[in-house]
């Protein structure tokens, strides 16, 4: 009898490399490693010899040995880029025979800024896609370090097919404020290790539907756009459930203000060989009760079977350009408040091209002049300083965009996908190099499990929130689409969707209202407190109270 | 001189799991010889969750307390909790034939099975019967009616139930290791052994072992036990409290519970901040007292308040000459005797085992009371094995001793 093996689409025939550059690009790559993420190689590359060598990625690359001696760029990103140069025969040697590149960069030094464009070019001249994950650096860090930053990314956007930037700043709203800097960084890597192991992930699982870079080009490519990113994974009863809801709970990513602005939604669901087609149907039907109607949604869901027992959801979700009003973080005096910016026509139309919307908060204060209009907006704006504070309201929806596009599209049939060609490059080296299916896989996803699962276990307990906002990794960067976004001339905007922002008074559009209903339906309190240390034991309950819960939380005494 | 005997007890806590071998000589106090404890895995609330888990941390305390006591471990006396184990009182009586009109060693055994003819709850199983008082036709207060003349008796007894599968599940766990369970006993019954003496049971007095994981409470009155149970909330349930309202991982929580924990909320102990040092994985912050005693506070009481109301459906207050006895883990809470005196409304006192000799650190320990008590238990109930007759009766009796 003949067995016939079926290669799956996606497998890691789909050669990944991994490069960490510069200082914290080597971290974030360090993480990884640390999580013993497989099937994707992992290098590191720095000017930096001492920082090099304490790095646990074996594979290293000495960038500019001769030109800076191994003592690093001081900060200089002309420095970085000589030395990118000096090394580039050493650089495409390891890249050599990757498909895909995914580079992860600390923007605002010297390495980070020079180097990594250079790498990227050269990347791309190989015939490897190249994902960038960028972190713009804290607002702390001061000016310099974010004009080389953004001159950076700029540098990258020419030559990388996506670019997903992380705002240091924003991701320190995430982290406790109070916590060191040692922990802001950490959480950072952590952040930066999840969205690539997401990424890399994709490519190398027994896909049951496809879904693949290209998806998540289309996502964020049509416009210069913002995008929201959020992971979430759960085991147990409802989970399925519960994963999307850990998806959508971060207060950052902010479910319902942003998504009613949002045009695409790329929602890629995988799970173990346990994971069941209702769970599914919950999910995608639970997802588009929170999501208008016209949102394009591209799906993709995998099994692994190394995954039995969880389901993990991955979320991004695309805002155009000009499609409404986006609030964005004020960073003051290591004070998370929030803003809201009603951006009227105007300010749009005075902004400047070279500003990108990327921009932290604290280079709009250095460059209000550019914003124009928008600053007698910023007398609006009502700071907020909680979590509990509701999502944005006032987005005005375009109702043109994407109105006869249909809601699931699995192809990539938009124009903007010409230079992408990605699904013919995925599944051409498949066919000709039959690797077997789930080994290489294996070790990343178990990794990602672990991971998951250790950032459950020191998170920590949330007084009045939900379970789900205890959700392992939910993140909100910005995502900018690659330069044929930029060709497209598209005006810069300032729309991006934050969550901490304190609902306006303001006419809420169809979209934006539907949101609002929607938040009914969660159920923010169900049980905050059950889980943990006593979740396996009969609940004790008194005279219809559950004794498990605090006792100050059911006698509503204040603690603060 | 009286035959020299070893006797293990064994507990298997929410917080520790601890082996007591004592030396047990009747009619002497006894003589505590190694302790063995780990801490607990495993468990929740006084009852097994994780039977492997759990079974790993009993065999580390049983070694521990064979090296300790240089003693084989081969039987033991288990000590169970949890918030299944309930009390309730049943009087059984028995008609003398009038051609013998004594009373005989089978009428007494006869009453206790009488008044064990009463309805448990589902899957629940007997584990004490706790002799309260006998009657000989109508006459109460007798002690000992072998030889009474009569034609009826009766016996007050207080019947100790619990869920019969989770008793299971704790005896199985030790026998996995290769030692038998002689009897499985309720912690309070035990720790009551050496924490009252005959003047508070006699006196009326109440006990209560706050735990990690339950809170078990007994009460004598006229030295029977009233009412005794266990309220499936502990020092597990502070620390996790503490978490939740500080949002600080369980181990800090559990941490600033028993270093910095205090009951008062007023004054100075409830003054100014504890700070919590950064480490690796853990940002460091402070902490107002005021705010961390505040929420130990309000959990204690009503954890009390639980018991007093449970004691007081029984009737077991109206007699409290030897007062509130407070032992167990918790009642190292700082200030936990005034709040319970609030609570009860007479003085409280901690305490911990008495009338044994050996380690001081082990019979001063509140947290080792039950263990302890299990040893004390089982040289009160101990003639059984040996003096048949008598032993039985005696062994009946222990309540009383």
């Amino acid at each position: 009898m003949i067995e016939l093996t079926r290669t799956h689409e996606g497998n890691s025939a789909w050669n990944v490399k991994v490069l960490g550059v510069g200082g914290a690009g080597s971290h974030a790559a360090d993480r990884l490693t640390k999580d013993a993420i497989s099937g994707v190689e992992i290098l590191v590359a720095n000017t930096d010899f001492r920082a090099l060598s304490a790095s646990v990625t074996q594979e290293r690359i000495v960038l500019g040995q001769r030109l800076t001696r191994g003592l690093g760029t001081g900060g200089d990103p002309d420095l970085g880029r000589s030395a990118a140069v000096e090394s580039m025969g050493q650089v495409t040697a390891r890249l050599q025979g990757a498909s895909l590149v995914i580079l992860l960069v600390g923007l605002g030094g010297g390495t980070g800024s020079g180097a990594a464009p250079c790498i990227a070019e050269a990347a791309r001249q190989l015939g490897a896609h190249v994902a960038v994950f960028a972190t713009l650096p804290f607002s702390f860090e001061g000016r310099r370090r974010s004009e080389q930053a953004h001159e950076g990314l700029d540098a990258l956007r020419r030559h990388a097919n996506l670019v997903v930037c992380f705002e240091n700043d924003r991701m320190a709203a995430v982290a406790d404020p109070a916590s060191g800097i040692e922990d802001a960084f950490e959480s950072v890597d952590s952040l930066l290790a999840q969205a690539v192991r997401a990424v890399a992930t994709m490519t190398g699982k027994k896909n049951v539907m496809h879904s693949g870079l290209d998806e998540i080009a289309a996502t964020v490519a049509e416009y210069r756009a913002t995008a929201l990113f959020g992971h979430g994974l759960a085991t147990g009863e409802e989970r399925a459930r519960a994963a999307l809801a850990r998806a959508f709970s971060n207060p950052l990513f902010d479910s319902e203000g942003a998504l009613a602005s949002a045009t695409r939604l790329w929602v890629y669901v995988s799970g173990g060989s346990d994971l069941r087609w209702s769970e599914v149907q919950v999910l995608m039907q639970e997802l588009t009760e929170r999501i208008s109607s016209e949102v394009r949604v591209f799906f993709g869901a995998a099994v692994d079977p190394e995954q039995a027992g969880s389901v993990s959801v991955t979320l991004l979700a695309g805002i155009p350009d000009g499609v409404g009003v986006g609030a964005r973080p004020a960073v003051l005096d290591s004070k998370v408040e929030t803003t809201v910016y009603p951006i009227a026509i105007e300010a749009r139309a005075v902004s400047h091209a070279d500003e990108s919307s990327q921009r932290s908060s604290r280079d709009r204060e250095h460059t209000t002049d550019n914003l124009g209009a928008s600053e007698a907006h910023a007398e609006e704006l009502a700071p907020v300083t909680s979590r509990e504070q509701k999502p944005a309201s006032e987005i005005a929806v375009n109702p043109n965009v994407n109105a006869t596009e249909p809601l699931v599209s699995s192809s990539a049939e938009s124009q903007e996908m010409d230079h992408l060609p990605l699904a013919e490059q995925v599944s051409a080296p498949q066919r000709s190099v039959p690797i077997p299916p789930y080994e290489a896989a294996k070790g990343r996803r178990e990794s990602a499990a672990q991971n998951a699962q250790r950032v459950e276990a020191i998170e920590e307990p949330v007084f009045l929130e939900p379970v789900t906002e205890k959700a392992e990794t939910n993140l909100a960067p910005t995502v900018v689409a690659d330069k044929e976004a930029d060709r497209r001339g598209v005006a810069e905007t300032h729309a991006e969707v934050e969550p901490h922002t304190q609902p306006e008074v303001a006419p809420l559009s169809a979209a934006a209202k539907r949101a609002k209903d929607t938040v009914q339906e969660q159920m923010r309190f169900e049980s905050p407190n059950r889980g943990g240390r006593f979740e396996k034991t009969d609940p004790t309950i008194v005279d219809g109270e559950d004794l498990d819960v605090p006792t100050f939380l059911r006698q509503h005494l204040p603690l603060e | 001189m009286a035959k020299e005997q070893i006797v293990v007890g064994l507990e298997i806590g929410t917080s520790k799991v601890a082996a007591v071998v004592g030396d047990v000589r009747p009619d002497q106090p006894i003589h505590i010889l190694g302790v063995g404890l780990t801490p607990s895995r495993g468990v929740r609330k006084g009852e097994i969750v994780d039977l492997e888990t759990a079974a790993r941390c009993v065999r580390d305390a049983l070694a521990d307390a064979e090296v300790a006591s240089d003693v084989d471990i081969r039987t033991v006396y288990l000590g169970i909790a949890g918030g299944h184990i309930g009390s309730f009182p049943s009087r059984g009586s028995v008609l003398i034939p009038e051609d013998r009109g004594e009373v005989t060693y089978e009428d007494i055994q006869q009453v206790q099975e009488d008044a064990r003819k009463v309805q448990l709850p589902p899957d629940h199983c007997f584990i004490h019967s706790v002799l309260q008082q006998y009657y000989v036709d109508g006459q109460d207060e007798v002690l000992n009616p072998l030889g009474f003349q009569g034609s009826k008796l009766e016996a007050d007894f207080q019947i100790v139930h619990g869920s019969q599968k989770r008793i299971n599940n704790s005896i199985r766990c030790v026998q996995e290791l290769g030692v038998q369970v002689t009897q499985p006993v309720f912690n309070a019954v035990a720790a009551a052994q050496v924490v009252l003496n005959a003047d508070q049971k006699n006196a009326g007095a109440v006990m209560i072992d706050m735990g990690g994981g339950t809170s078990d409470y007994i009460a004598y009155n006229n030295g029977a036990v009233k009412a005794c149970g266990s309220v499936a909330i502990g020092g597990d349930h502070i620390t996790n409290d503490i978490s939740i309202g500080l949002r600080l991982p369980m181990a800090r929580a559990e941490w600033l519970k028993v270093q910095e924990g205090s009951v008062l909320t007023a004054g100075e102990p409830a003054a100014g901040r504890v700070v919590l040092k950064p480490e690796a994985g853990f940002a460091g912050c402070a902490v107002e007292r005021k705010l961390l005693n505040t929420i130990i506070s309000c959990r204690v009481r009503e954890t009390l308040e639980l018991i007093k109301r449970e004691l007081e459906a029984e009737k077991a207050l109206r007699y409290l000459g030897g007062g509130v006895l407070l032992t167990g883990g918790c009642s190292l809470l700082e200030g936990i005797d005034e709040l319970a005196g609030e609570v009860f409304g007479v003085p409280v006192r901690l305490t911990h085992a008495h009338a044994v000799s050996g380690p001081a650190s082990a019979f001063e320990n509140p947290q080792l009371s039950a263990a302890i008590g299990l040893i004390k238990y089982a040289q009160a109930t101990q003639p059984e094995s040996s003096k048949k007759q008598i032993g039985k009766f005696f062994g009946r009796l222990f309540g009383r001793q």
